[in-house]
C-alpha cells in the first residue's frame, strides 16, 4: 500500500511574533501544517511533530494574529468602482495609492483627469468627500460644472448623506429654485447649489446616474475587493454586519469564498426587517447550516436607532446639545422585546446596533428579559457600536453576559463634533468607553464600520489608545487602554464576539494558521505610531498573500 | 362645486406626463395598517394599486385573489400588486417605477415606527412620483397608552405632525368619549391636520388615493347601503371641492403662497399651470406643499383643483384669492 503524502510542515521564522496566548506571550516561530497552527515556539517548536520546512521569508516582519474586523459592511469593496475624492491618502484594493485631496480645487481637478477616461455619456461619480476637513469654500454645483456641463457629476460624502451634484445633474432632476423638497440645499439667491441632504433628495440623481452601492456589493468583485482591502490592513475575518443573504447570494459567497485565492473569512449577518420573529429565526438558522469554514453564517443583526453624527440615535435626557429632537427607533421597542426573545429562545445569536445610550438601555431591558425566559449560558449577544453607554450599562453587560463592540474610530472621525455639537463635552468624554468595558470584565471589540470609517484595526487600537482628536484634544483621558489590551480587542476580542475563538484570534496550537504581517511591534513602537505601522500582509488558513 | 366662467367640464385634467400618485401610511402597530392595506388591494375598486409593505406574510390576503406569486411580489387578479420592500426602500420603489405597465397609484405601508414626512419627502424628490396623502392611522382604543411611555410618545406625535390627514382608527372600541377626548389631544398636537373618524377600516378609499377625485356630496344627500360612504363617520367631514382652467397665467410666487395657505381649510390641490417662470405643476396634500417644474399640458391649458372638509373648506374665499392671481 503506497504511504499517503505526509502533511507538509512549515516553519516560520519572525523577528517576533506576538502570539496573545498568555501561556506564551512571545515567540519567534511557528509551524503551520493543513492551514492551522502546529507548534509556537522557538526555532525547534515543529521538532516534536518530525520538524518542519524552515521559512524566512517574514524573518524582519512581526507576526499577530490575523486582525478581526467585527463591524464591516462589503459595500467598501463597491466603492472603488468610482473615483475617490476623500482628504486623506487611501490605497486601493489593488495597492494604488489615491493621495488625498486637501482642497476643492483639488477635488474638481482629480474630477476632471477622471471625466477624460469615463466613457462619453457615463456619469462621473465620486466618493469618500468630506467637508469638515476642507478649510476651503463648501463644495457646490459651480465647482462641479468646471468637471463637465453636459454629463452628470455626483460627489457622494463619506457619511453616504449628503451628494454634491453638477447643475446638469439638478436639470435631470428637475430641481429648480422652485422645488419644495426639504434637503435640496441652496446659495442666497435661491438657486439650489447642488449639495442634496439624506437619501430622498439624493435618490432622484442616483436613480438617474444608476448609482447602487447595495446592488454593487453583492457582486463578486465586490467581494473580491473587500478581501484585498481587508488583507492590506492585516485583516483575516471579517463580518459583513447587515447582509440580505437572498439564496443566490450565499451560493455566490460560498463559491467565492472557497477559491484558493481567497484571502478573507467572512461573517455576514443577517438583517432584521419588520417581519414575523418566527419567519426571522427561521431563515436565520436555515442559513446557519450552510455556513463553512471561510464563511460563517447563522447570527443576526438587528438596527434599533439611527447615528449619533446625523442626529438620529436614541439619547437618555439630557438629549442633544442643540436642543434637536430625539433620534429614531428602526424597531419598536415592543417588537425589539419579541424578536430578541425569540431568538434567544431559538439560540441564534445578535448583533445589535445601539448607538444611544437610550437604545442600549432598551435593549438591554430586552436581552435581560429573554435571558430570564429562556437562559442561554455563553450566548455572546454583542451590542455594536454602543457609544454611549456608561457605567451603569456596562455593568449590566458583564452581569447579562453580553459583549461589547465600540466604535472606538469615532474619536478621531466624529470626536469634535460631538464635543462641540451633537452630545457635549461631558458624554463625548466618556463616549466608546473601553476601559469602563475592560473594567466591568466585558469581551471587547473596537472596530471601523468601513465604509463608515476606512478599515484598519491598527488605526481602530490608536483611537482607543489614544482618544485623540484631529483638533487636538484628548476626548475622555480615563478611557485610554493599553496597546496590549488594544491588540486583544482587533484579535481575540472580535473572534469572541463572533464565537470564533476556537477557531482565530491568537497564534496558538490547533487555531487557523491566520496572521497580520506588520513591518513593526505594535507593543514596541510609540502608542502615537502604532497607526503608521506598515502591513506587509496577511497569512490565511497557512496561505500567504503579501500586499 | 365651486367654480367660475372659464371651469370647463369641472374634472381635473390628466397632467402631460402623469408622475405616479403616492399615498404614504404611516402608523404605530396595531392601528390598523394592515387591515386598510387588505382592504386596498381587495376591494373593487378599478385602479391598479402597487402596495409596498414591509412583510406580506402579515396581511390576510384572501388566497384565491392571488395570481401569481413572485418572490417579493404578489400580482392580484384586480390588477393589484404588493411587494415587500425587501432590503431597500430606495430598490423598491426604483422597481415599481421601472415596472411596466407602471401602477395608477403606488401606497407605502411605512413601519410602525418610521417618520412618515420622511417616506412622503421621496414622492416630493422624485419627478416621476407626486405625492398624493401621508395618513397617520391612530389607534383610538391604545394611543394614549403609548403617548404615555416615554420611549414612544416623540414617535407617536412625529407621525400626526407628519399627517396629511389622521385617521383615528377603531373607534368604536373606544367609545364616543374617548375618541372625542383623543380628537381635542390630536387638535393641540398637530393644529390643522384633517382628522377623520373610521370604524375599522372602514374609511372611503378614494380618500387615501386621490382625494381630488371624489364626487362631492351633494347638500341633501343621507347616507345608505349602497352610497359607498362610512355611515359611522360625522357628516361635517364631507367634502367639498373646487376647480379651476383657464389660459392665463399665473403669479408664481402668490401661487405658491395661496396653495400652502393654512387658513382656508383645504386639504388636498392640484393642478398644473403656467406662471412667469414657465409651467409648473403643484401639489398640496394636508400640509406638504410641492411645486415644480413641467411641461405643458397639449391643450395649453392651466387647470387646478381642490377639495377639503365641508364643514372647513371655504372654497369660495380660495375661488377669490386665486382669481386675483391671474396674470
Amino acid at each position: 500500500m503506497p504511504a499517503q503524502p505526509a502533511s507538509q510542515t512549515v516553519v516560520y521564522r519572525a523577528r517576533k511574533i506576538v502570539t496573545m496566548d498568555p501561556n506564551k506571550p512571545e515567540a519567534t516561530h511557528v509551524a503551520v501544517r493543513d492551514g492551522r497552527i502546529l507548534a509556537v515556539g522557538g526555532p525547534d517548536c515543529a521538532a516534536p511533530w518530525g520538524g518542519g520546512a524552515l521559512d524566512e521569508r517574514f524573518g524582519d516582519a512581526v507576526l499577530l494574529p490575523g486582525f478581526v474586523e467585527g463591524h464591516g459592511h462589503m459595500m467598501t469593496g463597491a466603492m472603488w468602482r468610482y473615483v475617490y475624492a476623500g482628504d486623506q491618502d487611501r490605497v486601493d484594493p489593488d495597492g494604488n495609492l489615491h493621495e488625498g485631496m486637501p482642497s476643492v480645487e483639488a477635488v474638481v481637478a482629480r474630477l476632471k483627469q477622471a471625466a477624460a477616461e469615463i466613457p462619453e455619456g457615463e456619469p462621473i461619480v465620486a466618493w469618500g468627500f468630506d467637508p469638515i476637513f476642507l478649510t476651503t469654500e463648501r463644495l457646490n454645483c459651480r465647482h462641479l460644472d468646471e468637471v463637465s456641463k453636459d454629463r452628470p457629476v455626483a460627489v457622494v460624502h463619506s457619511n453616504f448623506h449628503l451628494l454634491t451634484v453638477n447643475s446638469k445633474a439638478l436639470e435631470m432632476a428637475g430641481y429648480s429654485r422652485d422645488t419644495n423638497v426639504e434637503g435640496v440645499a441652496r446659495f442666497s439667491n435661491g438657486e439650489p447649489n447642488g449639495e442634496l441632504q439624506e437619501m430622498a433628495a439624493m435618490f432622484p440623481i442616483l436613480r438617474r446616474c444608476k448609482i447602487d452601492f447595495r446592488e454593487l456589493s453583492r457582486r463578486e468583485p465586490a467581494v473580491r475587493a473587500y478581501a484585498k482591502s481587508a488583507m492590506r490592513c492585516g485583516v483575516t475575518t471579517a463580518t459583513d454586519l447587515a447582509a440580505m443573504l437572498e439564496d443566490e447570494d450565499v451560493d455566490g459567497l460560498l463559491r467565492i469564498t472557497g477559491s484558493d485565492d481567497f484571502c478573507l473569512r467572512i461573517v455576514p449577518t443577517l438583517v432584521f426587517r419588520e417581519m414575523a420573529p418566527a419567519d426571522f429565526v427561521a431563515r436565520a438558522q436555515a442559513l446557519g447550516k450552510r455556513s463553512s469554514d471561510m464563511l460563517r453564517l447563522g447570527s443576526v443583526k438587528i438596527v434599533t436607532d439611527g447615528s449619533i453624527q446625523g442626529f438620529t440615535a436614541r439619547l437618555k435626557w439630557p438629549g442633544h446639545l442643540g436642543g434637536q429632537p430625539n433620534g429614531i427607533w428602526n424597531v419598536p421597542p415592543a417588537q425589539l422585546f419579541e424578536v430578541i426573545e425569540a431568538l434567544n429562545a431559538a439560540r441564534v445569536q445578535m448583533h445589535i446596533h445601539t448607538n444611544g445610550d437610550e437604545a442600549s438601555e432598551v435593549t438591554l431591558d430586552a436581552l435581560e428579559a429573554a435571558l430570564v425566559k429562556s437562559p442561554w449560558p455563553d450566548h455572546r449577544h454583542t451590542l455594536q457600536h454602543v457609544q454611549m453607554a456608561g457605567e451603569d450599562q456596562f455593568a449590566r453587560m458583564a452581569a447579562l453576559g453580553v459583549c461589547a463592540n465600540l466604535f472606538a474610530n469615532h474619536m478621531w472621525y466624529f470626536g469634535d463634533a460631538h464635543y462641540e455639537l451633537s452630545i457635549g463635552p461631558d458624554r463625548a468624554r466618556r463616549m466608546d468607553a473601553c476601559r469602563s468595558a475592560l473594567n466591568h470584565g466585558v469581551t471587547l471589540a473596537i472596530h471601523s464600520d468601513t465604509p463608515v470609517t476606512p478599515m484598519g484595526p491598527l488605526t481602530v487600537a490608536w483611537c482607543a489608545v489614544n482618544r485623540i482628536t484631529p483638533k487636538g484634544r484628548v476626548l475622555g483621558e480615563a478611557q485610554r487602554i493599553t496597546v496590549a489590551e488594544a491588540l486583544h480587542a482587533i484579535t481575540l476580542g472580535p473572534a469572541k464576539t463572533l464565537k470564533m475563538d476556537r477557531d482565530i484570534g491568537s497564534i496558538e496550537t490547533g487555531k487557523k494558521a491566520d496572521f497580520a504581517v506588520l513591518a513593526d511591534d505594535p507593543l514596541s513602537v510609540a502608542p502615537y505610531e502604532l497607526r503608521n505601522i506598515e502591513v506587509l500582509g496577511t497569512v490565511s488558513g497557512g496561505r500567504v498573500f503579501l500586499a | 362645486m365651486s367654480g367660475g366662467d372659464d371651469t370647463r367640464g369641472g374634472g381635473p385634467a390628466p397632467l402631460p406626463v402623469p408622475p405616479l400618485p403616492v399615498t404614504v401610511i404611516s402608523g404605530y402597530l396595531g392601528a390598523g395598517k394592515t387591515t386598510l392595506v387588505n382592504r386596498l388591494l381587495s376591494e373593487a375598486h378599478g385602479r391598479r394599486i402597487t402596495v409596498l409593505v414591509n412583510d406580506f406574510g402579515e396581511i390576510p390576503l384572501d388566497e384565491s385573489l392571488i395570481l401569481n406569486r413572485d418572490g417579493d411580489t404578489l400580482s392580484l387578479a384586480n390588477g393589484c400588486m404588493c411587494c415587500s420592500i425587501g432590503g431597500d426602500l430606495f430598490d423598491a420603489i426604483d422597481r415599481i417605477l421601472e415596472a411596466r405597465p407602471r401602477a395608477e397609484h403606488l401606497v407605502i405601508e411605512t413601519s410602525g415606527v418610521a417618520d412618515p414626512a420622511k417616506v412622503a419627502q421621496i414622492a416630493m424628490a422624485e419627478p416621476e412620483m407626486a405625492l398624493a396623502l401621508t395618513a397617520t392611522l391612530v389607534d383610538a382604543a391604545n394611543f394614549e397608552a403609548g403617548l404615555a411611555d416615554p420611549l414612544l410618545a416623540d414617535t407617536l406625535i412625529r407621525q400626526v405632525r407628519a399627517a396629511g390627514l389622521a385617521v383615528i382608527s377603531k373607534a368604536d372600541h373606544a367609545g364616543a368619549e374617548a375618541t372625542a377626548a383623543l380628537a381635542a389631544k390630536l387638535e393641540a398636537m398637530a393644529p390643522g391636520v384633517p382628522r377623520i373618524e373610521a370604524a375599522f377600516g372602514a374609511l372611503p378609499i378614494e380618500m387615501l388615493l386621490d382625494p381630488a377625485e371624489i364626487a362631492p356630496v351633494a347638500a341633501d344627500h343621507v347616507c345608505g347601503p349602497d352610497c359607498g360612504h362610512d355611515p359611522a363617520h360625522d357628516h361635517g367631514a364631507h367634502y367639498r371641492s373646487w376647480s379651476w382652467s383657464g389660459a392665463q397665467a399665473l403669479d408664481a410666487a402668490g401661487a405658491e403662497a395661496l396653495i400652502g395657505a393654512q387658513d382656508l381649510g383645504l386639504y388636498r390641490l392640484k393642478g398644473v399651470a403656467r406662471t412667469g417662470q414657465g409651467w409648473v405643476e403643484f401639489h398640496r396634500a394636508g400640509r406638504q406643499v410641492s411645486w415644480r417644474g413641467a411641461q405643458a399640458p397639449a391643450d395649453g391649458v392651466s387647470r387646478a383643483v381642490a377639495i377639503g372638509f365641508a364643514a372647513r373648506f371655504d372654497a369660495d374665499a380660495l375661488d377669490a384669492r386665486w382669481r386675483a392671481l391671474l396674470v
